[in-house]
């Protein structure tokens, strides 16, 4: 067998995790508070009138529960992609990186700081995944809180796929790949920024302020 | 004869409900959302062929507001 094959497994899963973890994303922010609820507000202009459909409108062709669905389940698909991205480099070799370089950041002995911002990824992915796993045990707020840190991890992930030294980010279609990663996941962003929110959200978040204000005074 | 009811229903908490409406997606024969996106559940035992799509709507709640218990166990 050829040697350097571990070697471009490892590249090649890289990448396709990079891609499944911002479809995941994407997803994620897609179904994020009551998006596309038949019930509900654009950000913070007055209740909407009853439902005039029984489901809102579907995204990417699926209803909202399809696209939450596969948010879930290819986030599953994304890890068992990452496994293997990071068995075969170790594995492999040929970058002398060790179990420990997998999770505790900055030390490794080859490109540590953008090998560093893989291992802080992963250990943001493996909470996030394992919180979402245990969801049911888990207070809401914490589970969220956790979840929440997804986009702290998206950006290292980035940066760790066109930073590490080696990587394919020299090929023209490496960069237009990570590229439209980015743009994807900006625009969902911005998407996501004017979601739409229940009524009652809005009354619930106004009365919190109120009730803060309250405390200060 | 076959039988066509489990013992498990779903319980629906309208304190942590978000009206987020996903369960009515999974399981449009037995939820139907109201004019807020609220959830009005259908009354009784799950139908055994509906059972997962009882899971799914379950499953489906970001807020765990839904949840398949025991008939016994669920108040009223
Ligand atoms: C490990 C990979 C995952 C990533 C990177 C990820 C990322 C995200 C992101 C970015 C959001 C939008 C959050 C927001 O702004 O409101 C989200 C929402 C959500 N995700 Fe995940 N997620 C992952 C796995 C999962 C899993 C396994 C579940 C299964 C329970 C799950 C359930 C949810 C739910 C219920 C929401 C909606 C939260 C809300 O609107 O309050 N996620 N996810
Ligand atoms: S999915 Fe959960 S939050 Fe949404 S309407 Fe159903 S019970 Fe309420």
């Amino acid at each position: 067998m050829d040697a350097q094959v571990l070697w471009y497994v490892s590249r090649a899963t890289g990448v396709v995790s990079l891609v499944l973890l911002t479809a995941v994303m994407v997803l994620g922010m897609a179904t994020s508070g009551r998006a596309g609820s038949p019930a509900a507000a654009t950000s913070g202009v007055a209740p909407a009138p009853a439902a005039p459909s029984r489901f809102g409108p579907s995204r990417f062709g699926l209803s909202r529960a399809g696209v939450h669905r596969l948010h879930r389940e290819m986030s599953l698909v994304a890890l068992v992609f990452l496994v293997v991205h990071i068995a075969s480099a170790l594995v492999d070799g040929y970058v002398g990186l060790n179990l420990l370089d997998v999770f505790v950041p900055f030390g490794a002995d080859y490109s540590p700081l953008w090998i560093g911002f893989g291992a802080v990824a992963v250990d943001l992915l493996l909470a996030v995944g394992v919180s979402s796993l245990l969801r049911s045990r888990i207070p809401r707020p914490v589970w969220r809180g956790i979840h929440l840190t997804a986009y702290a991890m998206w950006p290292l992930a980035v940066l760790h796929t066109a930073f590490t030294a080696g990587g394919d980010m020299a090929s023209l279609w490496m960069q237009l790949v990570v590229a439209a990663n980015v743009v994807a996941v900006v625009a969902a962003a911005l998407r996501w920024r004017r979601r739409d929110q229940h009524p009652d959200a809005l009354a619930r978040r106004a009365g919190d302020l109120r009730h803060l204000a309250g405390n200060v005074r | 004869m076959a039988r066509t009811a489990t013992d498990l229903t779903l319980q629906w908490n309208p304190i942590d409900c978000r009206a987020f409406g996903l369960c009515a997606e999974e399981l449009p024969e037995g939820i139907v959302l109201d004019e807020w996106g609220y959830p009005l559940l259908a009354a009784g035992p799950i139908p055994v062929r509906l059972l997962r799509r009882a899971r799914a709507a379950a499953a489906a709640c970001p807020v765990l507001a839904l949840k398949l218990v025991a008939r016994s166990r669920s108040a009223s």
